[in-house]
């Protein structure tokens, strides 16, 4: 069956010469998808997973900030120029007290995931989590004592290790990639790929046998401009120069690419064209039309014939050495109006308790600042999101905030305390990861750390 | 002070062993990937110029004289040939530039472009910003325009193209910041690159950290020495970047790109976070330049002009550089940066670092061992006792023999893909593409191509020059950075827009359409072989498979021989959609 669907996506393609949009003329590909649907079982088993990765390196100093007058002093002592005023940020009701009694606000640009914290509930924050090998303090990191990621503070490699999730592994494949190929009997074989991004490559989702697929926020493209007397002569050989045998890797690899964009197009174009998303998103945003696109494809996941879909999504500019405070309240805006409309829209799919969207990013920065900004650090604060989410509580350890502290490597640059492989896989164990073994395959440094449940996840019934 | 330790030793046996393994391991011909062992992506690199030394060895042998030697015998250049050298060393082949290499030869060629002047992109944007209707602002189209434009006309093509491939090394962006309302502080980065581009690297690398849109991009403008009082320090940015992805890189290198491994087989790190704070020290106090008397806070932007001194704002302390190396308290603004500068510029790994990286945006991305030593002992003499001389640089790495041998450029690993707005640009050169009004407008880019030029998402460029495509790449532990923005949307987009680009007709009501001249392929189209030859070589360096021959010729055929627009329209369709012509060998 898988074998006849791909040829007769073959005799579409071919069928389409002559039309200007190859998408348009996969005439009954809903009839088909019906079946495969069919074939994997209700999707009433229907989970997903969002990466929102916020390239640059996240000020979270300034995201979770203590709003107690003491703790809110040490912040406001130490941040100098940075400080955020107390009476702008917006309390966090936490549902079970900080140990050291301290209390929190969110940036005063995150409103709406103020309210999905206090209100909703859905919302868990994840304190000074960040790449590790081991469970390391500062002064093992001080003496040389520890065995550190390579390349703390570099953009490229804390970017790879955060979404290899082995930060002294091979960087060959992404945390989201292994658990996609681990998972990937959950969907129909001749669908598209589980990963997709809708930003580009990326290290998360390089599986060994899954490739990510990428999507733009239109959705995805069809090769066009075949009408003309022509354009069937010139159809079929762009098909079959595609299809020659490639000796060069490079040539063979563009190819490839080519030849599943076009299929993948036909697939997926088909899908979504069905589907009716009224939440509305924020206008001018990058995030909101790359999560709005996510909704959609959640949507399409009947038609598609996906029980499993982990999808990529980004923000660039986070890499604030300069007027951070001007412009980490604009991507801070971005990113709360945009996470909360998607939360919306899976409400109104119906699968707000299947999907979760969690933050990453590069690392935190220094506590310090550099006079406008602040420079590379390490732990920093994330944010998981979903109707599976143990919202209204902050996980992990929030750390002191002292310069020269128990958390301390530097200007104020944090030792984690969580580390990225905790945070991933208690992620992948909702996601359906069941056994320890599976759960090294995706995450192999898992069992060096104390936990591999973080916490802020209800499981699924 | 680095070579001749241990750990450069060890180093060189482990590559031996490495070749060793491939060659019992692996059947050339066969290259089974799907059994091929994953390894460490520093590893890579290693089994990258292994694999291709040694298929450049199974092909047979090949000297690092042996261009010298066939240049004295081979008489002239043939069009394919010349075709391949335009390449790589030009936005792309045009007939003229063909028959002047067949004629003269590559060296010929070189002499030429060393001594042509720059085209100046500055002066053609301050001439549309003139040219504004009033109350207009500016914003970064005007440079983008200028770009496309010069790229696409100007004399100065070799110039032109490594600035373009400095430009993705030493990187500046307008993309999301506030220089995207600044055209000039693009072109006056892009000029300064074209104008270095064959001046020495330590001048290039001076000129780079005082560039006002790179003190912008990277924070080195108004960056203030440390205040207690408010708690503040130096900031990093442009002295991690600097070191990172500028000159020295994170690892130690032999001479030949290969990394010095320690005692434990693990990399060694060039420098750590003490020399990072110690050069944002050294980069203290510098502002935009300023007529009239200097202030240090809220004068208005200036990108035309070096950035300006403020020496009671920059951080006379002592100052921890690489290696131990520290400055003296009390030096002066000056005589810090140069220090600084000098000890990156005089450290052993900017020769193999900037060499890879220049030859895998020209020439191959994955060059062999000894290509990076041969460029990289250029880069550290000249033959005249001058380091850094980016003339010699660039003319070895063009005249290499890996550059020029059609063998070698056969392996399944050789070579690498054109970048989109390369392929584009060519494709405008190859038919002397203009428009009405004279403006050359290309729309859309970032969405279409993954790119546009000074447009990159960070410091990081468009790509990683370690990025690798998984599959048949990476298993074949090749790296392929320009895949990194190769997706399933940009495969369609660009292709998209190249036919469009070679369809478009001009518009009575749009001067700005850019429409190419097809007389030159449409005058042969009675014969779709001869046609399909000529565009070989015209847009892809003789390269093309006799089987991807046969497939076009026909096609070819297949339309009525009357209509002999349609016939070199289609033919340079599929040719510029092909992935042998998007892959230059």
């Amino acid at each position: 069956m898988e074998l006849s669907r791909r040829h007769f996506l073959r005799q579409a393609a071919c069928a389409a010469v002559g039309t200007t949009s190859l998408a348009s003329t996969i005439w009954n590909l809903r009839a088909i998808n019906a079946a495969t649907a069919q074939a994997i079982g209700s999707t009433s088993d229907f989970r997903a997973l969002v990466c929102l990765f916020l390239y640059g390196g996240n000020d979270a100093n300034n995201m979770i900030v203590p709003i107690d007058n003491t703790t809110y002093g040490t912040y406001s002592a130490a941040r100098g120029p940075l400080a955020l005023a107390q009476n702008s940020l917006l309390p966090l009701t936490l549902g079970t007290a900080d140990p050291q009694g301290r209390s929190f606000g969110l940036h005063p640009s995150m409103t709406e995931l103020q309210s999905l914290f206090n209100n909703d509930r859905k919302l868990a924050l994840l304190a000074n989590v960040g790449t590790l090998i081991e469970p390391t303090t500062a002064s093992q990191y001080l003496s040389g004592a520890a065995k550190v990621p390579p390349q703390l503070f570099s953009h490229a490699d804390q970017q790879v290790e955060w979404q290899t999730g082995w930060a002294d592994g091979p960087r060959t494949t992404g945390w989201g990639g292994r658990l996609a190929d681990l998972l990937t009997s959950f969907n129909n074989v001749d669908s598209i790929s589980m990963s997709i991004s809708l930003a580009g490559n990326n290290s998360f989702q390089v599986g060994n046998t899954v490739s990510e697929y990428q999507v733009s926020t239109n959705g995805s493209i069809g090769l066009n401009g075949f009408g003309g007397t022509d354009g069937g002569i010139r159809y079929q050989a762009v098909q079959d120069i595609l299809n020659l045998p490639h000796q060069n890797l490079f040539e063979g690899e563009f190819a490839k690419i080519t030849n599943r964009a076009i299929t993948n197009n036909a697939l997926l174009a088909s899908a979504v064209s069905g589907v009716t998303l009224n939440t509305a998103f924020p206008a001018n945003s990058s995030l909101a039309d790359q999560l709005k696109m996510i909704a959609r494809i959640i949507a399409a996941r009947d038609a598609l014939g996906m029980r499993r879909q982990i999808f990529f999504c980004s923000v660039n500019g986070y890499d604030t050495h300069s007027d951070e405070l001007n412009s980490q309240s604009n991507l801070l805006t971005e990113l709360s109006q945009g996470m909360n409309a998607f939360y919306q829209a899976t409400n109104e799919l119906g699968v707000a308790d299947r999907v979760t969207l969690f933050t990453a990013s590069d690392f935190g920065r220094t506590f310090q600042s550099n006079g406008s900004g602040a420079d590379h650090a390490w732990g920093s604060h994330a944010m998981v999101l979903g109707g599976s989410v143990k919202g209204g509580d902050i996980f992990g350890a929030y750390p002191t905030l002292t310069l020269g502290g128990p958390e301390d490597v530097g200007e104020g640059r944090w030792v984690p305390t969580t580390s990225v492989d905790q945070y991933s896989a208690t992620l992948a164990r909702w996601y359906g990861v069941s056994s320890a073994s599976d759960l090294t395959t995706v995450l192999p440094n898992i069992g060096r750390f104390g936990s591999s449940d973080v916490g802020f996840m209800n499981a699924l019934a | 002070m680095t070579t001749g330790t241990p750990s450069f030793q060890f180093s060189r046996n482990y590559g031996v062993k490495i070749a060793l393994f491939h060659a019992t391991s692996r059947d050339l011909k066969g290259y089974n990937m799907q059994h091929a062992v994953r390894h460490f992506m520093i590893q890579r690199y290693f089994r990258a110029v292994c694999t291709l030394l040694l298929v450049a060895l199974a092909l047979g042998p090949m000297a690092p004289d042996t261009f010298a030697k066939k240049k004295k015998k081979t008489p002239k250049p043939t069009a394919a040939e010349a075709g391949r050298f335009l390449n790589q060393a030009t936005f792309g082949a045009t007939n003229p530039l063909l028959t002047q290499i067949e004629s003269n030869g590559f060296a010929s060629f070189l002499t030429q472009q060393f001594s042509t002047a720059a085209t100046p992109l500055l002066s053609r944007v301050d001439a549309a910003i003139a040219a504004l209707p009033a109350g207009s602002g500016t914003s970064n189209s005007l440079f983008q325009e200028a770009w496309w434009y010069t790229v696409v006309h100007a004399p100065d093509q070799l110039r032109q193209r490594v600035a373009f491939a400095l430009s993705e090394i030493m990187v500046v962006s307008a993309n999301g910041n506030s220089m995207q309302e600044h055209p000039e502080a693009m072109a006056t980065y892009w000029d300064l690159l074209a104008r270095d581009a064959f001046l020495n690297f330590r001048q290039l690398l001076e000129d780079v950290t005082l560039n006002p849109a790179m003190g912008d991009f990277l924070d080195m403008v108004h960056n203030d020495k440390p205040n207690p009082r408010r708690g503040t320090e130096p900031n990093e940015n442009y002295a991690r970047e600097v070191m990172q992805l500028f000159t020295i890189g994170l690892y130690q290198l032999n001479p030949d790109g290969s990394q010095q491994l320690d005692v434990n087989s693990q990399p060694i790190p060039t420098y750590d976070q003490d020399a990072v704070e110690g050069y944002a020290h050294v980069f203290t106090g510098w502002y935009w330049a300023q007529t009239g008397t200097p202030t240090w806070n809220y004068a208005p932007s200036n990108y035309r002009s070096p950035m300006l001194a403020f020496p009671e704002h920059h951080d006379t302390a002592a100052k921890i550089l690489l290696n131990g190396t520290t400055t003296v308290a009390g030096q002066t603004q000056d005589a810090d940066l140069k220090q600084a500068l000098d000890l990156l510029f005089n450290h052993p790994n900017v020769g193999p670092f900037i060499a890879r990286q220049l030859i895998q945006r020209l020439v191959t991305s994955n060059p062999t061992p000894g290509y990076i030593q041969r460029i990289a002992s250029v880069f550290a003499n000249n033959g005249k006792g001058v380091r850094g001389d980016m003339k010699a640089v660039v003319q070895s790495i063009l005249l290499d023999a890996e550059a020029r041998d059609a063998t070698t450029a056969a392996a399944i690993g050789y070579g690498h893909e054109r970048e989109p707005v390369i392929r584009l640009a060519h494709l405008y050169r190859a038919f002397n593409a203009s428009s009405t009004s004279g403006k050359f407008i290309v729309s859309n880019q970032t969405f279409v191509f993954g790119q546009a030029p000074l447009y990159a998402p960070s410091v990081f460029n468009f790509f990683a020059p370690t990025y690798t495509a998984s599959g048949a790449i990476s298993d074949g532990g090749l790296v392929s950075p320009e895949f990194q923005i190769t997706t399933d949307t940009t495969v369609i987009t660009s292709a998209n827009r190249m036919r469009s680009v070679v369809y478009q007709q001009l518009s009575t009501t749009n001067p700005d359409v850019i429409v190419l001249d097809l007389s030159a392929p449409t005058s042969l189209a009675a014969n779709p072989s001869q046609l399909v030859d000529s565009l070989n070589n015209l847009l892809m360096g003789g390269g093309m498979s006799s089987n991807m021959r046969t497939v076009v010729v026909n096609a070819v055929s297949q339309i009525p021989a009357a209509n002999t627009l349609e016939r070199a329209q289609t033919a340079v369709h599929l040719l510029v959609t092909s992935p042998e012509f998007v892959i230059q060998k």
